[in-house]
């Protein structure tokens, strides 16, 4: 039996400088104490970890980004450390955004993209990707 | 297990939650007016329903499985509202080429649809910031070269 699914919202992907073609981008909003930073980040259902490039650590308020809790995971490069913090995260849905507690990590080297991964906003929203339109789907999970 | 003719008879027996079971036929009010030709369509209605039934109670094959998939993966998508994508969002996006071109390695702040501030420091950045009371500054950075293809 076919069904179908219901989404809230939807936008178009975006280009983002040096990142090949247009890519699901959604824009964040991160807070640690008094620091709050807002700009893109890649959703990316095949990461489970929110990664942030490390010159991000900055604007957040974190000097030392290896003073974060060391988290070892699998890469096809092989083996890799991320450090994660808890902060706040927010994005704008409906109109609305709220801050939720949310581990975000950053890579020990510049990467280049921030990446948005399954944990924290994956079980947030309900996401649909349209590869032939360039369109992410959203709709509301859970709050 | 129940011989076909009960099974069929305990099926029409049963309230179906199939959406055609809705109008034309959903209530006795609009059956009890139809012609040999609604009585007909009633049948085939009838029918209908059995063979949804039975279609829904026997093991699928890989086949009906996979046309299942492809089914629900050809079902619209409804879309109601696009979101408005931020001032900043827009002009980040519709600048690509000169963000590429002048400001590698560089941290851009950008405020509604103007880059207000650009500089490799951080600190500079957070001063014109802080100074312009922006409380949620968007802000990024441009990396020094073009990103190969990624998996993650």
């Amino acid at each position: 039996m076919a069904f179908s699914i219901e989404y809230d919202q939807s936008l178009p992907y975006k280009q983002l400088p040096f990142i090949k073609g247009n890519c699901p981008a959604l824009e964040i909003s991160l807070r640690n104490g008094s620091f709050v930073w807002r700009g893109p980040g890649l959703l990316d259902s095949g990461s489970m970890h929110t990664v942030l490039s490390r010159e991000y650590a900055e604007p957040l308020g974190i000097k030392e980004v290896e003073s974060g809790e060391r988290i070892q995971v699998s890469t096809f490069g092989g083996p890799a450390y991320l450090y994660q913090f808890e902060v706040e995260m927010s994005f704008e849905f409906e109109g609305q955004s709220e801050y939720f507690p949310s581990p975000v990590c950053f890579s020990a080297s510049r990467v280049g993209r921030n990446i948005l991964g399954r944990i924290a906003i994956f079980s947030r929203l309900k996401l649909g990707f349209s590869e032939s339109s360039e369109r992410l789907y959203l709709g509301r999970e859970s709050f | 297990m129940l011989a076909t003719s009960d099974a069929l008879g305990s099926l029409l027996s049963t309230e179906s939650n199939h959406p055609a079971n809705s109008a034309p036929f959903g209530t006795d009010s609009q059956t009890a007016c139809f012609t040999d030709q609604g009585r007909s369509s009633l049948n085939r209605f009838h029918e209908a329903i059995i063979w949804d039934k039975l279609d829904e109670a026997l093991p699928k094959s890989p086949l009906e499985e996979y046309l299942r998939v492809v089914a629900v993966l050809r079902s619209p998508v409804v879309e109601r509202i696009t979101i408005n994508v931020s001032d900043e969002m827009g002009w980040l996006t519709e600048n690509i080429s000169v963000i590429e071109r002048d400001f590698r390695g560089q941290w851009l702040l950008i405020v509604g649809r103007e880059l207000a501030a650009h500089d490799r420091e951080f600190g500079a950045i957070r001063r014109i910031a802080i100074e312009r009371g922006l409380e949620k500054p968007f802000l990024y950075f441009v990396p020094e070269v073009t990103q190969l293809d990624f998996i993650a």
